[in-house]
Parts: structure tokens; C-alpha cells; sequence
């Protein structure tokens, strides 16, 4: 390398990134939000079989004129909202267990790897066990499987939310709330989950659409009767693309986009 | 005014305040519950697969067997191709090797994107840029997949503009690279993440201390920015790839048959086949390959913590 | 019925170490009590173990004739200012300093009323809605002393409630503190590592080193007669020298290496025992000779501090410091001239510890 290479690249490292670099940026970003962005496009395009170039609002009209989707999206939110409670409940619990209760040498690990190994298997494993276990049991498929199998999906995430803010927790304030005169039930009450608030909403809203947006494991225990919205949207894509689907698609987007980033904002 | 607080002294509350200060209670109580539903609703689900791996037909009422692992193995298939289908273990290992290309793409787009998140972003954006990452991680996988199609189609968005530059049209869907491009977009979260925490981790004056003393931009990534954001990347391609060995909706959707992958083979024989033994045998050998990758991987010094707990969108 | 507080024989492991070791000491009710010693030395621990946060492995805690060894936190007329304050960030400043009066069931009004007086108290009137995040580290610390106060505990721990604090700030909180403490007449127990802050505001002073205790004794004490050269070295400046206590017929030294420094017999020491002096800087002066311990040396180095200059004298070998106040610079001995420094020979502390 020159001396002048040698100077002008140390100036260059100077003046923030290269024009390469802030470009590779750009198009990463093209690339994660591009599809989501054609999704919308063609929601509002009246092609039926690729882009047209035509303002419609069509699709969003049969849409709110199939009871087949509304009744899957209302499943949907009812699924989710159980999900959300059972799931948050079980993290609330399971994050104390893990952050506070001291261990014997050897088997904290073994607890905290049993909790989250759900997080490591394959879901579609989890699903066809599901289906297989619920045949077996003879109770078929339907609503109740769905929410059993989204809670045992969902609730690991919930655990490390809550589990963050537990180990984060300043003590001291359970301290000087029992040292005021609250017993450990107030304590709780008054201070612990007042100050974990922000996680434990965030690990609810992740619960819920976690479950809102879960196919595989609905896939194989949903039935004739229940079919939430993701498994709805699979057969109208795996047949032939009925542009309804992308309406339908817009909604959900708007949905999981608009909790994911509360959320995400909850949780820093 | 009484300096002590107004309890009642003695009784039921009492001994329950007591008895809720003990280990065993507290380890009980907070954990029991979870790993007792666990253990019903998860692993014996999983357990169940296992079982039925062995069995001949019915679990527990037909002969013990092998015969479903054998047909898995079976090698006489590798050379008598029915009807165009790939034998099992072929099916598995190009699942794999589609892991692996996945996998490497996902890290080469992770690179830039998080050294400028991590090292350049102006800090009143930066919040916003990660969270504009971190957000499509939580949303509908289903959708984002098949938002592909009308991309990559014959007619499709792709396809209409090499159209219209004059070029001929490329085969993008119903085929490997449909399968890929999916994977990919999918997936490249799971090293986007961990890749990130490990850029925004590095101090910036070690890249200006490597500049300074000559170094050019290339010999400062591999020198400084490579070994220091490598646990991060390995703990997400991990990551990326054992979700990939198991990938069920992105080639359903989008390979074809030439991006058909081992995942499709499992459910088919529980959705069409109806043949749940054999199924049985196919998922527990998929367990087995991913637990297999994990375990390589930690004994191999993979930071395993560094990509857990990002989960999202259901993969 | 007298509420002295008493710790007795108390002792606290935590798994195979040692925290406390059989530490008593007894607080007179109305009284200004200082745990002293570096980090480490157990002084956090015996004061969690008065709030109630640690049960001793042995040992007794008890207010007047009450046992309070094994009653919980919420229980104990006990109040605790937190080094990191521990306010919660959740409530107002008011639901703050009112959530001793809240777990106590007084009702509203009684309790708004309380809070309004306590804030006027710690000078920060009027502050009842404001948010913990919009007050200064200062006063965060003032309402952590409020809300501490509130409940009129019999005792009040202040956990290096400074700490945080700027060197200004802080000494004027340490009068401040001081004041309260002598006008509410609420015996006080605090932690700290800051000499300077023990003598400051104590009536008396514990010092306490790796779990024990090295000696108690009110401030002047401490300073002006250490009875250990941890107590000697830990609290102020001193001159430390080795030697043997020797006996010459009425009389006693101290022998350190060629110098032989007299002290008052102390019966307890036999003969030829190795001991430590401490000698204060302040204590010794140059260019006299009436009275007193006189040695000559040599001056080595003089180190100018503004106020005060440390004029390093070389004796027979052995190094010492005097301090002294500088009315004018030109005053000062030059370093290399001979001198002979002197002392009042009660001011040579002998330490056996």
C-alpha cells in the first residue's frame, strides 16, 4: 500500500461509512420490507393474476363479505387473547422460579434447559406429537388443543421476557417496601409488579401475537369447526391465489406489526 | 402512633408467610406447575413419536420394529428412482445442504447491515433501525412467505422487469432457489440479532487503532471485526440452520420439487400417507439431526445463549 | 421503657465465609452510632441483619427487652435510607414518603397531612407529584431520609446514604444530617467507609475489620488513641513505626531501630515485645525543643498543600511526617537542612494489635 492510500484510507475511516456500506444497508432493508410492501400493493391492485396497475378496493369489500375469514380472524383474537393470559401467568411464575429461587448445584441448568427447549425443537415436530397426542387421547381437534400447543410455544418467550426483568429488578426497592411495613404479599403488589409492569405487558403482547400469527402447530390440531386464520390462509394459498387473501393479509400485517413494535418498545 | 404495622400477628396468614420464604416451596411452586405441563403437553407429545418409531402399527399393541428406520436408510432406493421422487436419506441430506447454503447467505447479508447498526447508525435512529429489524421477526412468517410468489413468478415482479429490460425470464419459483430466497428472508433475523449485539458491542477505537497502524478496510474486517463478531455469528447461523433442516411452509410454498425438503415428507405421512409409524420414525431422525447440530456445536465452544430467546414469527 | 438498641455476640456466615464475627455493641437510645471500616468489613451486613434483611447465624438483636432477631423487615420499628435511596420509580414523591403511613393503614388525609410536614422537614415543601426521575441525587436523598422518617421508627439505619453524592453536596448533608438527628432525638445507626464522615457526626464510632470489631469509642478517641494500627492507619494520617517496647527501671520506650522514643509504662506489655507507634503528623513540630519526645534528623522533602505543608524528616533511618499549617511559605525548612522535631510524648500511641 502507498503512503497516499495509506492516508486517504485513514481519512476515509474517518468521515462515517463507505457508500458501499450504506448501500448494502439500504437494500437489506429493501429486502425485509419489500415483500410486506407487495403484499399491500397487491391488495389494492385489481390483477387478479399479477399487477395491473389499477386502484381496487374490491378484495377489501369480499373480504369483509366472507364469513369464512372474519370467523377465522375473530378465532384468531380469541385464541390469542387466552393464549396472552395463560402464557403470561405461567412466565410471571416461571421467571421467579428461575431468576429467584437458588438452585441446588447442578439442576438450575436443567431447569432452565427443560423450560426452553421448546425454543430449540422443531415446531412442526411439536405439532404432528400434538396431533398424534390428542388423537390418541381421543379428543380430536379444535379449540382447546390450539390453545394448549400455542401456550407451550408461547410461554418460553414470556418466561425470558419477564426472567429479563426480574434479574434487572433493584431489590433493595422489595427491601424498602418490607423495611415500610409490607409484608411480602403487599410487597408483591405494590412494588415488585408495579416495577416489572413494562415487562410483563411486552411478554403478553409478544404472547398474543405469537399465537395470532402461529400456523404449523394449528395446522395439525385444528379441526373442521376451528380453523384460525393462518390455517384459513394456507388453503387459499396452496390452491389458487385469491386476491381476498391478500386484504385479509394487510389486516394481519397491521395487527402483528402495530403489537410487535409496542412491544419491542415495552421490552428495552 | 404506633411504630408497627397493623398485621394481624399469628395464624393462617402468618404460617403462609412463613411457609412461602422456604426454597422448597418457593422452587415448587414458581417452577412445579410449568415443567408438570411441560412434561404432559410437551414432552409427551414428543415422547409419543418416539414410541410410535418402534412400533410396527399401533403403539404399545403391534410387534416392536425397526423396519421404518430400515426404510429410511434403505439404500436399494438410491438406485431404483420411482416416480421421481428422491429417497428419504437424499431428501434429508439436500435438506441439509439447503440449510447450509441458507445459512452462509443469511451471514454474508448480516455483515453490512449490522456493522453500520452497529459501528455508523446516527444515534437518534439507530432505536428505530433495529426495531424496523426486530419487527418483521414477529410478524405472520405465512404472509411474508407467500409474498414471495407474486415476486418470483412467471409473470412476476422479478420476472416483468428482466422482461422489460429485454432479458429472458428466469425459473425463480417452484424450485430450489424459491426455496432458498424464502429461507433466507425468513431467517436472516436469527443472525441479523446476535450479529448485531456483538457489533454494537465492539469498541469503535480498536477499527480507528487497526486504521491507524495501517491497515486497510478489508485487513480491518478480517484482523479486527471478524474474530470479534464471531460468536455472534456462529450462534446465529446455528441457529439458522436447524431451523432450516426443519422447514415445512417455505418449500411447500415455494420450492417445487426441486425445493422440496425432508420436513414435507414427515407431514405427508401424517396428512395423506397416513402412515404415522413411518412419520414417526422420519421426525424422530430430524430431532435427532438437530439436536445432533446443537450438541456439535456446544461441544465445538458455540455460544448457544447469544442466539436463544430471539424466537419470533413461529419458525 | 428505654429502647436502646443491642447487638450481642451476633455472627453471620453466608455459606463458607464469614461476614460478621461475634460482633456486640449497644446503641443508647437517641444516639449518633457509626459503623466504620473499608468494604468487605461486615459493617453492611450487621446493620441488614438490624433492619431484618439477614438473620445472624448466632447472636442476638434487641430493642429495649425486645427480641427482634428473628422478626421480619415489615415487623421491626426499624426504618432503612438505602445508598441507592431504593424509591420506587413508579410512585409520586408524596406515595413515596406516604407508603410507610399507607402499610400502616392511616387514612388519607392524616397521611397527606404527614407527608406535607415531613417534606417541609427535609426542605423540599410542595413536591408531593412530582416523579422520583425529575428530582437531583440530592434531593432523591432527602426523600429517601423522609420517607424513612415518616413512620417515627425507633431506629434509623442510613446505609452510606451519601455515597452518591458530590464531596460539596455531601458535607453539607452530613450537618444537615446531623441536626435532624440531634432535633428528632432518633437513635441512629450508619454505615460508612468514610473517616472524615464518622468523625464528623458521630457520638460514637464502631470500627469494624474483616468481621470483627477493632475498637468503639467516641471520635475523639478514635483519632487522638488508636488502639490497633488497623484503627491508627484507617482513620487520619499517622506515622506508624515497628519496634519493641522495652522497660528502663520506672520508664519505658519504644525501640525503633536507633531511636528510642519514650512512652508512659503500660503494664500490660512485657518486655520486649514487638509493638507499633503511632505518632499524627499534626502532633509533631519542628525547630522546637521544650518538652516533650525531641529527636534530630534531617529534612528530606517538603511537600507544599496550600493550607498545609508535610515536611518529611529522616530520623535515625526511620521516616517521619510532620503537618503543619502555613501562615507563610517562606516559613518552611529547606529540604537537606538538619533539624530536631519534638512532641508530647502522650501523643505516641503504643498499638498491639
Amino acid at each position: 500500500m502507498s503512503v497516499a492510500d495509506g492516508i486517504r484510507d485513514r481519512l476515509g475511516s474517518e468521515d462515517g461509512p463507505s457508500p458501499g456500506l450504506t448501500a448494502a444497508t439500504a437494500l437489506t432493508y429493501l429486502f425485509l420490507y419489500g415483500p410486506i410492501l407487495v403484499v399491500v400493493l397487491m391488495s389494492f391492485d385489481a390483477g387478479r393474476y399479477g399487477l395491473r396497475g389499477e386502484l381496487t378496493f374490491e378484495w377489501y369489500a369480499n373480504m369483509a363479505g366472507r364469513s369464512d375469514l372474519i370467523d377465522a380472524l375473530l378465532l384468531s383474537v380469541q385464541i390469542g387473547l387466552v393464549v396472552m393470559v395463560v402464557s403470561t401467568v405461567l412466565a410471571v411464575v416461571a421467571a421467579f422460579g428461575l431468576a429467584r429461587f437458588e438452585w441446588p448445584r447442578r439442576k438450575g441448568p436443567i431447569a432452565t434447559y427443560l423450560v426452553f427447549v421448546p425454543l430449540t425443537l422443531p415446531i412442526i415436530i411439536y405439532g404432528i406429537g400434538l396431533f398424534v397426542f390428542f388423537t390418541e387421547l381421543g379428543v380430536g381437534r379444535g379449540f382447546v388443543p390450539i390453545v394448549i400447543g400455542h401456550v407451550m410455544y408461547t410461554f418460553p418467550f414470556a418466561t425470558l421476557v419477564v426472567a429479563a426483568g426480574v434479574i434487572d429488578l433493584d431489590r433493595t426497592l422489595e427491601e424498602a417496601a418490607m423495611d415500610l411495613g409490607a409484608d411480602p404479599v403487599t410487597t408483591f403488589r405494590e412494588v415488585t409488579l408495579p416495577a416489572l409492569a413494562p415487562n410483563v405487558l411486552a411478554a403478553a403482547l409478544f404472547s398474543f401475537t405469537l399465537s395470532f400469527d402461529e400456523f404449523l402447530i394449528s395446522f395439525f390440531v385444528s379441526g373442521a369447526g376451528a380453523i384460525p386464520l393462518p390455517v384459513r390462509i394456507w388453503g387459499m394459498v396452496r390452491a389458487d391465489i385469491e386476491p381476498e387473501v391478500y386484504a385479509i393479509s394487510v389486516v394481519v400485517l397491521i395487527i402483528s406489526i402495530t403489537i410487535a413494535g409496542l412491544a419491542t418498545r415495552l421490552r428495552r | 402512633m404506633s411504630g408497627e404495622p397493623s398485621h394481624g400477628r399469628g395464624g393462617v396468614r402468618d404460617r403462609l408467610l412463613e411457609w412461602s420464604d422456604s426454597e422448597v416451596f418457593k422452587g415448587s411452586v414458581s417452577l412445579g406447575p410449568v415443567l408438570a405441563l411441560l412434561t404432559v403437553f410437551y414432552a409427551i407429545p414428543v415422547a409419543l413419536l418416539l414410541v410410535y418409531s418402534v412400533f410396527a402399527g399401533d403403539a404399545f399393541e403391534s410387534p416392536l420394529t425397526l423396519e421404518h428406520f430400515a426404510r429410511f436408510a434403505d439404500l436399494s432406493a438410491v438406485l431404483s428412482l420411482s416416480w421421481g421422487d428422491l429417497p428419504y436419506i437424499r431428501l434429508l441430506a439436500r435438506s441439509l445442504g439447503i440449510a447450509v447454503v441458507v445459512t452462509v447467505i443469511s451471514l454474508a447479508i448480516s455483515y453490512p447491515i449490522t456493522y453500520y447498526l452497529g459501528q455508523h447508525a446516527p444515534d437518534r435512529w439507530k432505536v428505530l433501525l433495529v426495531m424496523l429489524v426486530i419487527i418483521p421477526f414477529w410478524t405472520s412468517y405465512l404472509i411474508r412467505t407467500y409474498a414471495w410468489i407474486p415476486i418470483l413468478s412467471s409473470n412476476g415482479f422479478i420476472n416483468s422487469a428482466l422482461g422489460f429490460l429485454g432479458l429472458p425470464a428466469l425459473p425463480l419459483l417452484n424450485n430450489y432457489v424459491g426455496t432458498i430466497v424464502g429461507l433466507v428472508y425468513v431467517f436472516v433475523p436469527f443472525t441479523i440479532l446476535p450479529m448485531y449485539a456483538s457489533m454494537d458491542g465492539l469498541d469503535s477505537h480498536l477499527i480507528e487503532a487497526a486504521r491507524d497502524l495501517g491497515a486497510s478496510r478489508w485487513r480491518v474486517f478480517r484482523e479486527v471485526i471478524f474474530p470479534l463478531t464471531l460468536p455472534g455469528a456462529l450462534a446465529g447461523g446455528l441457529f439458522v440452520f436447524i431451523k432450516c433442516a426443519a422447514a415445512y411452509v417455505t418449500p411447500a410454498l415455494l420450492g417445487g420439487t426441486s425445493g422440496r425438503m425432508f420436513a414435507q415428507v414427515i407431514e405427508t405421512q401424517f396428512g395423506s400417507a397416513f402412515n404415522w409409524n413411518f412419520g414417526a420414525a422420519l421426525s424422530v431422525i430430524l430431532v435427532v439431526v438437530v439436536l445432533g447440530s446443537l450438541y456439535v456445536a456446544v461441544r465445538l465452544g458455540v455460544d448457544v445463549k447469544r442466539g436463544r430467546g430471539l424466537g419470533g414469527g413461529g419458525l | 421503657m428505654t429502647s436502646d438498641l443491642h447487638v450481642e455476640n451476633v455472627t453471620k456466615d453466608f455459606g463458607d465465609v464469614r461476614a460478621v464475627d461475634d460482633v456486640s455493641f449497644t446503641v443508647e437510645e437517641g444516639k449518633f452510632l457509626t459503623l466504620l471500616g473499608p468494604s468487605g468489613c461486615g459493617k453492611t451486613t450487621t446493620l441488614r441483619m438490624i433492619a431484618g434483611f439477614e438473620t445472624p447465624t448466632e447472636g442476638q438483636v434487641r430493642l429495649g427487652d425486645r427480641d427482634v432477631t428473628d422478626e421480619e423487615p415489615y415487623r421491626r420499628p426499624t426504618s432503612m435510607v438505602f445508598q441507592s435511596y431504593a424509591l420506587f420509580p413508579h410512585k409520586t414523591v408524596g406515595e413515596n414518603v406516604g407508603f410507610g403511613l399507607k402499610m400502616r393503614e392511616v387514612p388519607a388525609e392524616e397521611r397527606a397531612e404527614r407527608v406535607g410536614e415531613m417534606l417541609e422537614l427535609v426542605e423540599l415543601p410542595g413536591t408531593e407529584d412530582r416523579a422520583i426521575d425529575e428530582l437531583s441525587g440530592g434531593q432523591q436523598q432527602r426523600i429517601a431520609l423522609a420517607r424513612a422518617l415518616i413512620t417515627e421508627p425507633e431506629v434509623l439505619l442510613l446505609d452510606e446514604p451519601l455515597g452518591a453524592l458530590d464531596l460539596k453536596l455531601r458535607k453539607n448533608m452530613q450537618v444537615e444530617l446531623k441536626n435532624l438527628q440531634e432535633e428528632l432525638g432518633i437513635t441512629f445507626v450508619y454505615v460508612t467507609h468514610d473517616q472524615e464522615e464518622a468523625l464528623t457526626m458521630s457520638d460514637e464510632i464502631v470500627v469494624l475489620n474483616d468481621g470483627e470489631i477493632e475498637q468503639r469509642g467516641t471520635p475523639t478517641e478514635i483519632y487522638e488513641n488508636p488502639r490497633t494500627r488497623f484503627v491508627a492507619d484507617f482513620i487520619g494520617d499517622t506515622n506508624l513505626l515497628d519496634g519493641t517496647y522495652v522497660r528502663n527501671g520506672d520508664g519505658a520506650a519504644v525501640r525503633c531501630g536507633a531511636v528510642e522514643l519514650p512512652v508512659s509504662p503500660i503494664d500490660s506489655i512485657a518486655d520486649g515485645t514487638d509493638v507499633s507507634v503511632s505518632i499524627r503528623p499534626e502532633k509533631i513540630r519542628i525547630g522546637e525543643t521544650a518538652g516533650g519526645v525531641s529527636v534530630d534528623g534531617e529534612v528530606v522533602d517538603v511537600i507544599y498543600q496550600g493550607n498545609i505543608a508535610k515536611v518529611h524528616v529522616d530520623v535515625g533511618g526511620a521516616r517521619l511526617v510532620s503537618e503543619r499549617q502555613v501562615v507563610d511559605s517562606i516559613d518552611l525548612p529547606a529540604a537537606g537542612s538538619a533539624c530536631t522535631i519534638n512532641w508530647d510524648r502522650e501523643h505516641t500511641d503504643v498499638l498491639t494489635g
